[in-house]
């Protein structure tokens, strides 16, 4: 439930701020979201904080992932995968004839989401490091 | 430990979030602004959903303008006043194009290095310092002034750089065009500046070449009796422009004398030769009159040949100002119609191929090279410094001499010429080429054609006319020099003042015919007159598609729509009918292997035409050119000589006339050749290399063969083009589609009493890769089909395909 709090978070506040700041806002954003969201550590607990901090990661790592994929897919949908195809074939020129026409799109949306969900992971679990140094 | 954890995952988020905001590793664009779909390449695919979107309101406006959209994207402007007009012409093509307006003019201003990934930098710098040193920066600030000098054009460009402007003003970074997310850059403010760019920028594309450097070469090379038979031009003149029988310019403007001793050498020329590409651009139009055609009114084609590329070089509007109506193609970034028609008159350009670009030798007072010797006085030189602001922040500084004539173009810094040439160009003459299309664009009549013609200076251009009124003609206009007999032919001395350039031809001496006894007019890039005509001029001349076309249009049938499209696709090869059965004469039919015999079997069977699925014109193209290769490629390279070959005319009158032609003789053998040794070693060298090459003769048709490509402007990737298509046509051939050029608009008009046109430009309306209407028309295009264009008096939705429209306030 925490976690899909936490997901949910850090997904709307991205929405809005990315309209109007760059990429990186997804990092801030994460990195405050699991600042706030951290718990309280219990020092024997090792095995719980090991849990915790994955989750933190997960959480902001699928809640880019899932936001700029989402997005990413409905503006290949509304433009008939004519751009991502070309993109696609640009970006991966060397084994560009490996891929086939349709996957080229379902490749290009997935890069997306992992280089938000990268991004917004890392951010994530290290604003939840610091809100349990903060808190313990 | 829990520090340990969060210092580990913030060097991480600090990496990557570093890794993600810069360049890096050659690639031009930060992958986190790329990738980010609120902001990066994703955001270019909206614009599909309402593709001709406009405001609703601009209040530049100085009154409310109605703009339409039919379905291919061609916007109908209706304003009441030329600013408005132009504005919305302004607004709207960068709507659709402005990276491609933009980046055209750093082209031009020899700018690309600032732009382009850092590790094309080596090959794009040269191409900077040629612009700058050619002076094309320089010719269009000159060009502004020319522009500036009539209220008339003065308006039409201000407003068309504030239609311009108001649409960069709406953009943010997330609504930059797709390449300047790829490049990594911003667009500036359009300027009247650059839009006299853009022109300068089809005056080099289509006049900024000269064989001055080649021909003084050849000369000393070959002597000059070898010189005048490897390289004059046949005559009498075949088929030129102007019909022999027409009225010789009536007032005589008395031409130049030739200085004594006029023996260009080029023995100082010890440096390689700056490359000059042999490009295949050139264009055919004509007008035909109303008692050859089917309707008994005249009838107008045209089609440019360029450099194909995606966005298209054109962008079709019409523009209707009060309750005048004007259609055809716009070169974005420039205000107006440059090919098209209104309700009374059609107009088309084919280009004239002279020289008006010669090169002067500087002499010197001293080493230093501070000044030069030039009319009975030493002359200060003045020196610029361009800097060049390369990508990724160094710069290049670089000097160049500026004299009496130009720029110095080549020197020991550029182009490795010792001697310093300086370069004489008439684009640097102020011109308003705006204002001819202005007033062109409402021209009523032929006497309103010739007024507009009087402004034209650069690139001189064969300007078709028909009227609706019954009218054909035809003129060659630009700034011509009033040249001595051979001046300008080979490099000049610049401290011999009988060799600058004596006086320009006043505009009542150019070339021109009005509604010729023929009943048709007609240009394809060869020689404008005949011999008759009293002013020495120079160039590159087609030899072939002329004649094909006069022939075609000789011919006593009626002329129909259907048979003026017919000739702008014809794929008759005429040079390959006037070589072809004196090669295949050569040949030993019985002494022919099973694989050569499949070959001169389709040979002897070939009508000549180049359609993109026949074996034939592969077979004869590769036995052409490495017959051709062989006759000249020996001499050449024994003589270390970088300069152009015979042209393929000259090369085949002297296969036809001299079987024992001394360059016949391969220098790299013992044994003397002639005519027959080289094209029986040809046939046997050409098929080996089919038959490695493509394998078996099914797969060798022509159409993959040429593999015609239409690539992206900035070559960005293959993905942006379109490639490998299967056109017919070729080079020297009416439909002149080769691999990297062809006709980039099909134009042709009927100006009867209701005016009826087609047309067709490879590419499509929108700039934007991610459009529909990117590439729309290319396949079309290759199958040779036209899309009608009408020309509306208001948009009334019944009437044309208008798919959007929105009046705009002020």
């Amino acid at each position: 439930m925490k976690f899909l709090f936490r997901l949910l978070s850090i997904m709307g506040l991205s929405a809005i701020f990315q309209l109007y700041f760059p990429f990186w806002i997804i990092g801030v954003i994460a990195f405050l979201v699991g600042i706030a969201f951290a718990q309280r550590q219990r020092r024997w607990a090792f095995s719980k904080r090991k849990k915790q901090q994955s989750f933190s990661f997960w959480a902001g790592f699928l809640a880019i992932f899932i936001l700029w994929g989402l997005i990413a897919w409905i503006f290949d949908m509304k433009n008939d995968s004519i751009l991502s195809t070309r993109m696609a074939g640009m970006l991966f020129s060397g084994f560009s004839d490996t891929l086939s026409a349709s996957v080229k799109p379902f490749v290009l949306i997935c890069l997306t989401s992992m280089i938000g969900g990268l991004l917004a992971g890392f951010s994530s679990m290290a604003g939840n490091a610091l809100g349990e140094i903060i808190r313990s | 430990m829990r520090w340990g954890k969060f210092v580990i995952s913030l060097i991480c988020t600090v990496i990557l979030t570093y890794f993600l905001s810069v360049p890096m590793g050659g690639i031009p664009f930060a992958l986190g602004d790329f990738f980010n779909p609120f902001k990066g390449f994703w955001m270019n695919t909206t614009s599909q959903s309402q593709p001709f979107e406009l405001p609703n309101q601009l209040p530049q406006l100085k009154a409310p303008v109605e703009v339409g959209f039919n379905q291919r994207g061609v916007p109908y402007i209706f304003a009441e006043n030329d600013e408005d007009a132009y504005f919305m012409q302004g607004y709207i093509t960068a709507r659709d194009r402005l990276w491609q307006m933009e980046f055209q003019t750093y082209v031009a201003a020899g700018r690309l290095s600032e732009i382009m990934p850092i590790p094309l930098q080596e090959t794009v710098l040269p191409l900077d310092r040629e612009m700058r040193r050619k002076g094309i920066p320089y010719a269009a600030r000159r060009s502004v002034d020319g522009v500036m000098e009539d209220p008339r054009s003065r308006n039409i460009l201000a407003a068309f750089t504030a239609g311009v402007n108001a649409y960069i003003r709406t953009l943010s970074p997330s609504s930059y065009p797709l390449e300047y997310k790829i490049l990594g850059y911003r667009p500036e403010k359009w300027t009247a500046y650059k839009s006299c760019l853009l022109l300068k920028y089809m005056a080099n594309m289509l006049a900024g070449r000269s064989r001055d450097i080649s021909n003084t070469r050849n000369l000393s090379a070959w002597g000059p009796a070898m010189f005048d038979t490897l390289f004059s031009e046949p005559l009498p003149v075949l088929d030129p422009v102007i019909p022999e029988e027409s009225p010789l310019p009536d007032t005589f403007f008395i031409p130049p004398a030739i200085p004594q001793n006029y023996l260009p050498d080029s023995s100082w020329m010890t440096g390689s030769i700056p490359h000059l590409p042999t490009r295949n651009i050139g264009s055919n139009n004509w007008a035909v009159a109303g008692v050859k055609t089917s309707t008994g009114t005249p009838m107008l084609a045209n089609d440019p040949h360029l450099g194909l590329s995606l966005p298209s070089i054109w962008y079709e509007v019409q523009i209707c100002v009060g309750n005048e109506p004007t259609y055809g193609v716009s070169l974005p970034g420039a205000p107006g119609i440059v090919i098209g028609f209104n309700s009374a008159i059609a107009w088309g350009l084919t280009n004239s191929g002279r020289d008006v670009l010669d090169y002067y030798t500087l002499k010197f007072r001293d080493t230093t090279q501070g000044a030069y010797w030039y009319k009975g006085k030493w002359r200060d030189v003045s020196r610029k410094i361009d800097t060049f602001h390369l990508k990724g922040g160094d710069m290049f500084l670089d000097t160049v001499m500026y004299t009496e004539f130009g720029p110095v173009m080549y020197d020991a810094s550029f182009g490795d010429i010792p001697v310093p040439l300086a370069a004489r160009w008439t684009a640097y003459e102020p011109g308003n080429e705006l204002l001819t299309f202005y007033l062109l664009n409402r021209a009523k009549s032929y006497k309103d054609y010739v007024a507009a013609l009087s402004y034209y200076v650069a690139p001189a251009q064969n300007f078709v006319f028909a009227s609706r009124s019954g009218d054909i003609a035809i003129h060659q206009h630009g700034k011509f020099v009033n040249r001595w007999k051979g001046q300008g032919h080979f490099i000049l001395d610049a401290s011999d003042s009988t060799h600058q350039w004596h006086s320009f031809l006043p505009p009542s001496q150019v070339p021109k015919v009005l509604n010729p006894q023929r009943g048709f007019v007609s240009s394809a890039n060869q020689r404008a007159t005949s011999q008759a005509y009293p002013y020495f001029y120079q160039g590159r001349f087609q030899k072939y598609r002329n004649r094909r076309l006069n022939a075609l249009l000789s011919q006593d049938e009626p002329i129909d729509m259907k048979r003026m499209k017919a000739m702008q696709l014809d794929n008759f090869g005429l040079l390959a009918s006037e070589i072809l059965p004196v090669m295949l004469g050569e040949l030993e039919p019985n002494a022919l292997t099973d694989k050569e015999r499949i070959a001169y079997n389709a040979l002897v069977k070939w009508d000549y035409l180049y359609e993109s699925d026949e074996i034939a014109p592969t077979i004869f193209q590769q036995w052409w050119d490495t017959l051709y290769t062989s006759i000249w490629q020996d001499e050449y390279l024994q003589k270390g000589l970088a300069a152009q070959w015979p042209e393929p005319y000259t090369t085949i009158s002297l296969l036809k006339s001299n079987p024992n032609f001394s360059f016949f003789d391969d220098l790299n053998t013992p044994e003397k050749e002639n005519r027959r040794k080289l094209v029986v070693r040809a046939f046997r060298a050409a098929l080996d290399q089919l038959y490695t090459q493509d394998n078996a003769p099914e797969n060798w048709v022509w159409g993959a063969f040429k593999g015609t490509s239409i690539r992206h402007m900035a070559r960005l990737s293959p993905e942006l083009g379109r490639h490998n298509l299967l056109a017919g046509g070729f080079k020297e051939i009416l439909n002149a589609t080769s691999k990297y050029n062809g006709p980039s608009w099909r134009m042709v008009v009927s100006l009867g009493k209701e005016i009826t046109a087609e047309g067709i430009y490879p590419g499509g309306q929108s700039g934007n890769p991610a459009s529909p209407l990117y590439d729309n028309g290319v396949d079309d295009w290759v199958e040779g089909n036209y899309f009608p264009l009408s020309l509306l008096f208001s948009l009334d939705p019944e009437e044309a395909d208008i798919m959007y429209q929105v009046k705009i306030t002020n």
